[in-house]
C-alpha cells in the first residue's frame, strides 16, 4: 500500500463525557491504529473501550482532542467518504425483519454506491470476497435471525470487509463466542491487518489472545491511559494485576505466530 | 425472480383486478362490454357506470391503497417497528378530529369540508407529534417518537368520543362512518388532487429506500456505513405522514392495508426496500380496489364500509402467510 503510513486512525488527548454524567467516560486518551498493525483496546468494563471506539469511528464527538483518519479530522469528512475508509463493527445490532446473509453483507457497498447507484460487478465481487474471507459464503441465503451467535458476528464482519475499508474498528466481536470462532476471528483480523495492510483496532477482553495477535496495546483505566506500548511493555503482570485490580501472574509461551506473554489470573 | 418480474406481476395483478372492479358491481358488465366502452365505445348508460361511476372509485382505491402501502413500509422501517402501520403516529387520529369536529359543527354539508377538516387535523397531528419528540433532543429518538404518535392517538381517540357526545343522531352516524373509511366519498376531483399530492412524496421515498435498507442495521450502525441518519428519519417521517394525511383525508380511515401489504411482500419476496417501496404501493392498490369491490357487491344496493371488508378478508389472509412463513 503507498500511502500507508497516511491511513492511519489516531486520537490525541480526546476528552469524552456523556451527558449528565460526574465524570469523564475518555479523560485524555491518545491512540493511534497504524496500517498493517493488530492494535488492541485493554481494560475492566466501563475504562471507557466502547467510547473510544465510538469517537474513532466519528459516532461521538470529543469535548476535546481530535479523532483523525489520515491526518484529516473526522468531523472533516464526509459521512459517505469516510464509511468508505472506516469500517466498524458494534458490539451488537438487532435487525427487526428478516433478512438473508447476503442482504445483509450487500449493505457494506452503501458507501461506495449511495442512494441510487445500481450494484456493479465490482460490488459484487466485493460482497462474494468479503462473505468467503469470513466464512459465511455457504450461509449466504440463510436468514440472519437463524444464525448461531459465532456465525452471526462473522456476517457482520464481513459486511464491513465489503465496505473495503482501510482502517477497521471492532467493539469486542468475540463476546459469548466459543473458543472456535474466537481463534477464527482473532486470526482473520491478524490477517487482515498484516496481509492486506489494513489499520486494525479491537477492542477485547480476552487478554491471551490480545498478548498473542495484537502488535501494539492500550491499556485503559477509568477513562485513562495506564499503559500504551508494545506487546512486552503492556503485558507485564505489574500493569495487568493494577488495571485489573486482581493478582496476576505473567509468562511468556511459545506459539505458531511466536512467542506471548500469557496472563493467568492468581 | 427478479424485482423487475415480480414488479411487472404485481402491474398485472393490479390492471387485472382494475378490470374486475370495473366490471362487478350493482350493475354487471360481460367483459366484451367493457372493452367495448374502454376503447370509447358502448351504450350511454354502460359508459355513464364504468367511466363516471366505477372509473374514479378504482383509480382513488389504487392510490389510496397503494399510498397506504408504502407507507406503511416506510414507518416500520423508520420505527424498526413490525407493528407499525401508517396510522401508529396519530395522524389518523388527527384527521377524524378534524372531520368530527367538521361534521359535528353541522359543516359537513359543504363541499370538500369534512376533507378539508380531515387535513387540518392530520397536519396538526404531525407537527404536534414531530414537535414532541423533537423536544427530546436535536436527534429524532425513534422510542420516544413512537411514544408521542401512540399517547397523541389516544388523547386524539378522547377527543373524538367527547365530540361524538355532543352529535345528533345524523352526523354521530356520518361521523362513524367516515371514521370507517369508504372509497365512494370521493370522486374524481379528490382522485386527481391525491394522485398529483401523491407523485412527490412517492419520489421521495423511492430515493429513500437504500438508505432505509441500511437503517435495517439500527441507527449507530447506519451512521457508520455513510448514511445521513437523521435527515433519511425527518425526510421519511415527513413525506410519509403528508402520504397519510392526504390518503385519509379522502377516503376516511382504512384500516389494514398499511400494516398487512408491507409484511406479506417481506414473507414471499423480502425485505430489500427497493422492492419493498414499490411491491407494497402495487400490492396495496390492488388489495384495496378487490376489497372494496366486494365492500359494494355483497349487500348490493346497499354499501358496506371498505375499511370493514379490508380487516375482515385481510386477517384470515395474512394469518394462513403467517402460519406458512413460520413453518
Amino acid at each position: 500500500m503507498s500511502s500507508g503510513a497516511a491511513a492511519r486512525l489516531e486520537g490525541t488527548d480526546l476528552v469524552y463525557r456523556y451527558p449528565r454524567a460526574s465524570v469523564d467516560a475518555v479523560g485524555g486518551v491518545s491512540v493511534r491504529a497504524a496500517p498493517g498493525e493488530l492494535s488492541t483496546i485493554l481494560g475492566p468494563n466501563g475504562s471507557g473501550k466502547s467510547t473510544l471506539c465510538r469517537l474513532l469511528a466519528g459516532g461521538l464527538r470529543p469535548a476535546s482532542g481530535t479523532a483523525r483518519f489520515a491526518g484529516r479530522p473526522l468531523e472533516r469528512w464526509p459521512r459517505r467518504d469516510i464509511a468508505r475508509e472506516v469500517a466498524v463493527v458494534t458490539q451488537r445490532e438487532r435487525v427487526p425483519f428478516p433478512i438473508t446473509v447476503r442482504s445483509l453483507v450487500a449493505i457494506g457497498r452503501y458507501p461506495h454506491l449511495g442512494p441510487l447507484r445500481r450494484e456493479g460487478a465490482a460490488d459484487r465481487e466485493a460482497i462474494a470476497a468479503a462473505m468467503e474471507r469470513c466464512g459465511v459464503a455457504e450461509l449466504a441465503e440463510r436468514g440472519y435471525q437463524t444464525l448461531s451467535g459465532g456465525e452471526r458476528q462473522r456476517a457482520r464482519i464481513a459486511r464491513a470487509l465489503a465496505q473495503q475499508p482501510r482502517a477497521l474498528v471492532l467493539d469486542e466481536p468475540t463476546a459469548a463466542l466459543d473458543m472456535r470462532y474466537e481463534m477464527t476471528i482473532f486470526r482473520l483480523l491478524r490477517g487482515l491487518a498484516h496481509r492486506d495492510g489494513v489499520a486494525v483496532l479491537l477492542v477485547t477482553h480476552n487478554l491471551n489472545l490480545a498478548a498473542r495477535f495484537g502488535d501494539r496495546h492500550l491499556l485503559l483505566e477509568g477513562g485513562r491511559m495506564a499503559a500504551e506500548g508494545d506487546t512486552a511493555s503492556v503485558m507485564t503482570a505489574d500493569n495487568v494485576s493494577r488495571v485489573y485490580d486482581w493478582p496476576v501472574g505473567v509468562a511468556t509461551r511459545p506459539f505458531e505466530e511466536g512467542e506471548a506473554p500469557q496472563v493467568v489470573p492468581e | 425472480m427478479s424485482t423487475i418480474r415480480i414488479l411487472c406481476l404485481l402491474l398485472l395483478l393490479m390492471a387485472g383486478a382494475a378490470l374486475v372492479g370495473l366490471s362487478v358491481g350493482s350493475v354487471p358488465v360481460a367483459p366484451g362490454e367493457l372493452f367495448d366502452v374502454l376503447l370509447g365505445g358502448g351504450e350511454d348508460r354502460t359508459r355513464l357506470v364504468i367511466l363516471e361511476i366505477r372509473l374514479p372509485r378504482i383509480a382513488l382505491g389504487l392510490l389510496a391503497g397503494g399510498a397506504l402501502g408504502t407507507a406503511g413500509a416506510v414507518f416500520q422501517a423508520l420505527l424498526r417497528n413490525p407493528l407499525a402501520d401508517p396510522y401508529i403516529l396519530g395522524v389518523s387520529g388527527g384527521a377524524a378530529v378534524g372531520s368530527v369536529t367538521v361534521t359535528v359543527l353541522g359543516l359537513g354539508v359543504l363541499w370538500g369540508g369534512v376533507t378539508a377538516g380531515a387535513l387540518v387535523g392530520a397536519v396538526v397531528a404531525i407537527v404536534l407529534v414531530l414537535r414532541v419528540a423533537l423536544a427530546a433532543g436535536p436527534r429524532l429518538d425513534t422510542r420516544i417518537l413512537l411514544l408521542a404518535g401512540v399517547i397523541a392517538g389516544a388523547f386524539f381517540n378522547a377527543v373524538i368520543l367527547l365530540l361524538l357526545t355532543a352529535a345528533d343522531a345524523e352526523s354521530f352516524q356520518s361521523a362513524i362512518f367516515w371514521m370507517m373509511g369508504s372509497l365512494g366519498r370521493a370522486g374524481p376531483v379528490e382522485a386527481g388532487a391525491l394522485a398529483l399530492f401523491l407523485v412527490p412524496c412517492l419520489a421521495v421515498i423511492a430515493a429513500l429506500a437504500r438508505p432505509f435498507n441500511v437503517l435495517m442495521v439500527g441507527e449507530e450502525n447506519a451512521t457508520y456505513l455513510g448514511v445521513p441518519v437523521e435527515r433519511v428519519k425527518q425526510a421519511g417521517y415527513l413525506t410519509a405522514s403528508l402520504t397519510v394525511a392526504a390518503t385519509v383525508a379522502v377516503v376516511g380511515i382504512i384500516g389494514f392495508v398499511g400494516l398487512i401489504i408491507p409484511h406479506g411482500i417481506r414473507m414471499i419476496w423480502g425485505g430489500d426496500h427497493r422492492l419493498l417501496l414499490p411491491a407494497s404501493f402495487l400490492g396495496g392498490g390492488t388489495f384495496l380496489v378487490l376489497t372494496d369491490t366486494v365492500a359494494r357487491t355483497v349487500v348490493a344496493p346497499q354499501e358496506l364500509p371498505t375499511g370493514v371488508i379490508t380487516a375482515l378478508i385481510g386477517v384470515p389472509l395474512f394469518a394462513v402467510l403467517l402460519v406458512r412463513s413460520a413453518r
